[in-house]
């Protein structure tokens, strides 16, 4: 009886994975010590549910090109590229408040598609090295999107450099435009440090159920036939290079509005190399969520995005009280960049 | 139409995949079955409890082996692998099947199986099967006409129920007539 105990928590620990275990103990931990160091757990919960908000669309965006077989989409800032016209047009033409949200998703949506299109019809013609691909992708466009963020003729005075009149500036504040519109909608305050931002987290929970629909489709199902097995679908009359392009367009329009859910709870819109900064960091949360390479479900984005921003959260405070000394980043990279690896070491366990 | 590949595990299963997934998929990309409206026709979403019963149904009729329908297609061994890619081209209810060497690496038992299946098919719903075999005794027990291919063109056709020398004859190139087309044999 014990005997069988033993091998069913053994099998239970290794279905759920020991680096979600590991790393759920280490936060758990981390929200233990935190009222000992002085850092207050309801601030650091709040912290969490907010980055949870601000981040999840970004990871949702990874689900659908990983169940097509696509891989992990490093490529994501084309997506955010997308979303970053989106924003800044919105701005240049002084929309505000929800207008200027709506209007900014809206006219991020064109850019989205458009990309998503070309990009998926460039990963068509790398099948098997997608990953790599996709990352240079990514460095590709954000570099030459610095170009064009100089060059393109913005006028409006809160966007541009202010000595010269062109070109924008790094950060562009959203302050009277749409900040925190999201998280302040319907928001929930308990005293001076807790905040639930409801707003964040229903914009989350409406676009995974539109991604729930989206794979639970007729196209859904075909695009998750192309990732399993590309002959059996094409067997079945399936395209597999459009249901693979399908999957990038969806992608990068995930990614488009994910950067707008970011920037409206971070209150910045940010230009030039940040959108680099974004896809490794969505990537390791939904591999922490226990997604292989080739498998990816909601659970995995839920699970993986809370862990990961609960580190986020959790170590620069405790552990920056502990040691006194700046750790944080050092086990943010740390993390993000072990989860990838570990993942991609993993790949083999998918049958092909 | 429908075709059952003779590679199981390379066209013929989406291995990750569970049985119902495996059985429904052909219908609803091709025929668009399986599939419910919502939001009054605006999205059709796959109608997991319609291929549930689906897969019920096929594994009832061919015993398939296996824990439920949701058990992944690379679990079964090969003749329940070969059961299912065969409920995958029934699902489709074609009027032509092409079946390419259905009994290939599957025990006695499930050989049997299948080709009663496929007899049952063909008798009682009268689909056309055109089976691609290499064991002559197989096709000889369950077909009604037998073409034998040589060199890539149909040296000539022959009833089951035909001498075995015929055929011996037929396989090595010598048409039972002379050569149809007077090669240069």
């Amino acid at each position: 009886m014990t005997e069988e105990f033993k091998k069913k928590a053994v099998d239970a620990v290794r279905d759920f994975g020991w680096p979600r275990i590991i790393i759920f103990l280490f936060v758990l931990l981390l929200f233990i010590v935190a009222p000992f160091v002085g850092v207050r757990v309801d601030t650091s919960i709040s912290d969490v549910l907010i980055r949870f908000g601000q981040n999840g669309v970004m990871v949702l965006a990874l689900v659908p090109m990983m169940q097509a077989g696509a891989g992990l989409n490093f490529g994501l800032p084309v997506g955010i590229i997308a979303g970053l016209l989106g924003a800044t047009l919105s701005v240049q033409f002084g929309l505000t408040g929800w207008i200027g949200f709506t209007g900014a998703i809206g006219l991020c949506l064109p850019f989205a598609i458009v990309f998503g299109l070309l990009y998926g019809m460039l990963l068509n013609k790398v099948k098997g090295e997608e990953m790599t691909i996709a990352m240079y992708v990514g460095f590709s466009i954000v570099t030459f999107m610095s170009i064009l963020w100089i060059v393109l003729p913005y006028t409006n005075p809160t966007m541009v450099w202010g000595y010269s009149g062109t070109g924008l500036r790094t950060t562009i504040t959203l302050d009277g435009y749409w900040t925190k519109i999201l998280n302040d909608f319907l928001v929930i305050r308990i005293g001076s440090n807790f905040t639930l931002p409801t707003g964040a987290i229903l914009f989350f929970a409406l676009a995974a159920f539109a991604m729930w629909l989206f794979m639970h489709s007729r196209t859904g199902t075909a695009l998750t036939a192309v990732g399993s097995n590309p002959d059996f679908a094409r067997a079945s009359g399936v395209s597999a290079d459009r249901m693979r392009i399908a999957s990038v367009v969806v992608s990068s329009v995930y990614g488009a509005l994910g950067i707008l859910v970011y920037q409206q709870s971070f209150g910045f819109i940010q230009v030039y190399n940040a959108p680099l900064f974004m896809a490794f960091p969505a990537v390791a949360a939904i591999l922490l969520g226990g997604a292989s390479v080739n498998k990816a479900n909601l659970l995995n984005v839920i699970v993986g995005t809370f862990l990961f921003q609960g580190i986020l959260t959790m170590t620069p405070s405790v552990i920056n009280s502990v040691m006194k000394t700046d750790m944080s980043e050092v086990i943010r990279i740390l993390i993000s960049n072990g989860m990838i690896i570990y993942a991609l070491t993993r790949k083999t366990k998918v049958t092909k | 139409m429908a075709f059952v590949s003779e590679d199981r595990r390379g066209v013929g299963l989406l291995l990750d995949e569970s049985l119902d997934w495996n059985i429904a998929f052909g219908a609803m990309q091709v025929k668009g079955e399986y599939l419910k409206k919502i939001f009054g026709g605006l999205f059709n979403l796959r109608d997991e409890k319609a291929m549930r019963v689906l897969a019920e149904e096929y594994i009832a009729k061919l015993e398939i082996k296996c824990t439920s329908h949701r058990q992944p297609a690379k679990e079964l061994s090969g003749g329940n692998q070969q059961k299912l890619c065969l409920s995958k081209a029934f699902a489709l209810n074609p009027k032509l099947l092409f079946v390419s060497e259905p009994t290939r690496g599957i025990d006695v038992g499930a050989k049997k199986l299948v080709l009663d299946t496929l007899r049952h098919y063909n008798r009682d719903f009268g689909t056309t099967i055109v089976m691609v075999s290499s064991e002559l005794e197989e096709l000889r027990s369950i077909c009604d006409r037998i073409a034998i291919v040589d060199e890539g063109r149909i040296a000539g056709i022959l009833r089951p129920d035909a001498e075995t020398a015929e055929f011996g004859l037929l396989m090595s190139g010598e048409a039972a007539d002379g050569p149809i087309d007077g090669g240069e044999r």
